[in-house]
C-alpha cells in the first residue's frame, strides 16, 4: 500500500506567526494541493497529521477546523485530489496526551487505520516535533523549507538530525518521490 | 551550536553551585554599590547597574555552558513601548536589560526589600506594585507608567504575573496592555524558552541555547486592553509552541 503523512501548517498551506484560526486564513502554498492529486494519481493515500492546540487554548472550535479542512478537500477536489483522512491532536502542551507531536500517537493511528507499517512511509514536515515524531513511530521523515522549514534546518545538527533529507516544498518531495529518485 | 557534549548531573550540580554564588555575589556588591549611585541621573545609575546582566551573562556561557540565541531586532521601534513577556526564569530580568533600551520593571514592592540586591533595584525607577491592592495596582500602574512611556523608555510587564513552568501558560493580567491603549503606545510580545534551561526555583542550570523572540509591534489605537492582550498571548503562545522542546520538561 503507497501511504504518505503530511503535516499540515506550513506543508500544505502557509502558516502564520499565529495560529491558522478561520477557513479564510487556511491559504494553500503554491503547488501544495496540485502536489497532493498527482500523488492521488500515482496511487498514494494521503494522510494528514497535525497539531492543532488551538482548540485547547480557545482560539477556534473543532466545528471551524474541519471548516478548514472542508475548504481544503473543496480545493483539491478542483484537480481531481483528495486527502484520505486528517489525524488531528486537539491538546495543549500541559495536558500529557500521546498524540501531540513529537509524540508518534498520530502516525500510530494512521498506521492502523491504514493497516500498514510505516517505516517505508515518508512523513512530510517542516519542524523537529515533525521529524522527531516520524523517527519515533519508525516512519521517514522529511523537511520542506515552506512554514517553519528555513528555521528548522538551522537546527537540524544540533538535534543529532543532520541527515534529514531537505527539500523545497511539498511539490518538490513529490516529483522526486515519483520520479523514483527517492 | 555544535550538538551539545551532555555533563553528566554532578557536574551539572557544581557548575551550579559556582553560577550560585557568582550570581550572589555580584548582585549583592552591584546592588550595594548601586545604591551610591543616587547623586547621578536614572539613566547613569541604569547604565552601572546594567553591568551586574553583562556579567552574570557572561559567567552563564563560561561557567554554565547556556547561551541565547535573540531574534526579532528589527522590531525594535523608536520610543516608549509597553512589553508583555513570557516570564519562566530569573533570566529573563538578566536578558531583558541586555537587548532592549533602557526598561522600567513592574514589580512587586517586596522585591526592593531584600537586602543589597533590592535597594539597588529601586535605584532604577521601577514601577513597584502593592500585589495585595488590585485594581488600585493598575491605577499605579498606569499613573507611574505613563511619563515613563513618554520619555522613551521600556515598561516590561510579565502578563502572567509569575514565573511559570515549561508549557504551563498562565492567564494573562491586562494591567499592561490597560497602560498601552490609555497612554497610546505600542505593545511588544516576547517569546522564550528559558524555563527549560533554567527553571524557575530549579538551583540547576542546564547546558544549551535559550531561544528569544521579539515580537511585531501591536498598534494599540483603537484597540480594547483584552484585544490587545489577546493577540500578545497569541503570538506568544505560536512561538512557544515552536521553540519548547518538552524533551527538557522534567529532567
Amino acid at each position: 500500500m503507497k501511504l504518505i503523512i503530511l503535516d499540515r501548517d506550513g506543508v500544505i498551506n502557509e502558516d502564520s506567526d499565529d495560529y491558522i484560526k478561520s477557513p479564510d486564513e487556511w491559504k494553500p502554498i503554491p503547488g501544495s494541493l496540485d502536489a497532493i492529486s498527482r500523488l492521488n494519481h500515482a496511487g498514494y493515500h494521503v494522510a494528514v497529521a497535525t497539531n492543532q492546540s488551538g482548540i485547547a487554548r480557545g482560539y477556534f472550535d473543532l466545528e471551524t477546523l474541519s471548516e478548514m479542512h472542508n475548504k481544503m478537500n473543496e480545493l483539491l477536489s478542483q484537480s481531481g485530489g483528495q486527502v484520505d483522512a486528517v489525524f488531528f491532536c486537539p491538546h495543549g502542551p500541559k495536558d500529557g496526551c500521546d498524540c501531540r507531536k513529537p509524540m508518534p500517537g498520530l502516525l500510530e493511528e494512521i498506521s492502523v487505520r491504514f493497516q500498514t507499517k510505516l517505516h517505508d512511509v515518508l512523513f512530510v514536515g517542516d519542524t523537529i516535533s515533525d521529524i522527531k515524531a516520524a523517527k519515533a513511530a519508525g516512519a521517514t521523515p522529511v523537511i520542506v523549507k515552506t512554514g517553519k522549514g528555513k528555521r528548522t534546518i538551522e537546527k537540524l545538527a544540533e538535534n543529532g538530525f543532520e541527515g534529514t533529507p531537505v527539500y523545497e516544498d511539498l511539490s518538490d518531495v513529490v516529483n522526486t518521490l515519483l520520479n523514483g529518485a527517492s | 551550536m555544535p550538538s551539545e557534549r551532555i555533563p553528566s548531573k554532578a557536574e551539572i550540580y557544581i557548575r551550579s553551585s559556582i553560577y550560585w554564588m557568582f550570581m550572589v555575589v555580584t548582585g549583592a556588591f552591584v546592588g550595594f554599590l548601586t545604591v551610591f549611585t543616587f547623586p547621578f541621573h536614572v539613566d547613569g545609575r541604569y547604565k552601572f547597574a546594567r553591568s551586574w546582566a553583562v556579567m552574570n551573562l557572561w559567567a552563564l556561557k563560561v561557567i554554565c555552558n547556556l547561551t541565547y540565541r535573540a531574534e526579532g531586532f528589527e522590531n525594535i521601534p523608536q520610543g516608549g513601548v509597553v512589553v508583555l513577556s513570557k516570564h519562566q526564569s530569573t533570566w529573563d530580568t538578566i536578558i531583558l536589560q541586555i537587548i532592549l533600551p533602557p526598561v522600567r520593571w513592574v514589580l512587586k514592592r517586596e522585591l526592593l526589600r531584600v537586602p543589597f540586591f533590592g535597594w539597588g533595584l529601586a535605584m532604577l525607577k521601577p514601577i513597584a506594585i502593592d500585589r495585595s491592592a488590585g485594581r488600585k495596582a493598575v491605577a499605579q500602574l498606569i499613573e507611574q507608567g505613563k511619563p515613563m512611556l513618554a520619555d522613551g523608555y521600556w515598561v516590561i510587564v510579565f502578563p502572567e504575573g509569575t514565573r511559570t513552568h515549561p508549557g504551563e501558560t498562565k492567564r494573562y493580567k491586562q494591567g499592561g496592555s490597560i497602560l498601552a491603549v490609555e497612554a497610546g503606545f505600542p505593545v511588544i510580545p516576547i517569546a522564550h524558552n528559558a524555563g527549560e534551561f533554567w527553571p524557575r526555583h530549579s538551583f540547576l542550570k542546564w547546558p544549551g541555547c535559550i531561544d528569544l523572540r521579539i515580537g511585531p509591534a501591536i498598534d494599540t489605537s483603537g484597540k480594547s486592553a483584552e484585544e490587545v492582550t489577546s493577540l500578545a498571548k497569541q503570538w506568544i503562545d505560536a512561538q512557544m509552541e515552536e521553540i519548547s522542546d518538552q524533551s527538557r520538561w522534567d529532567r
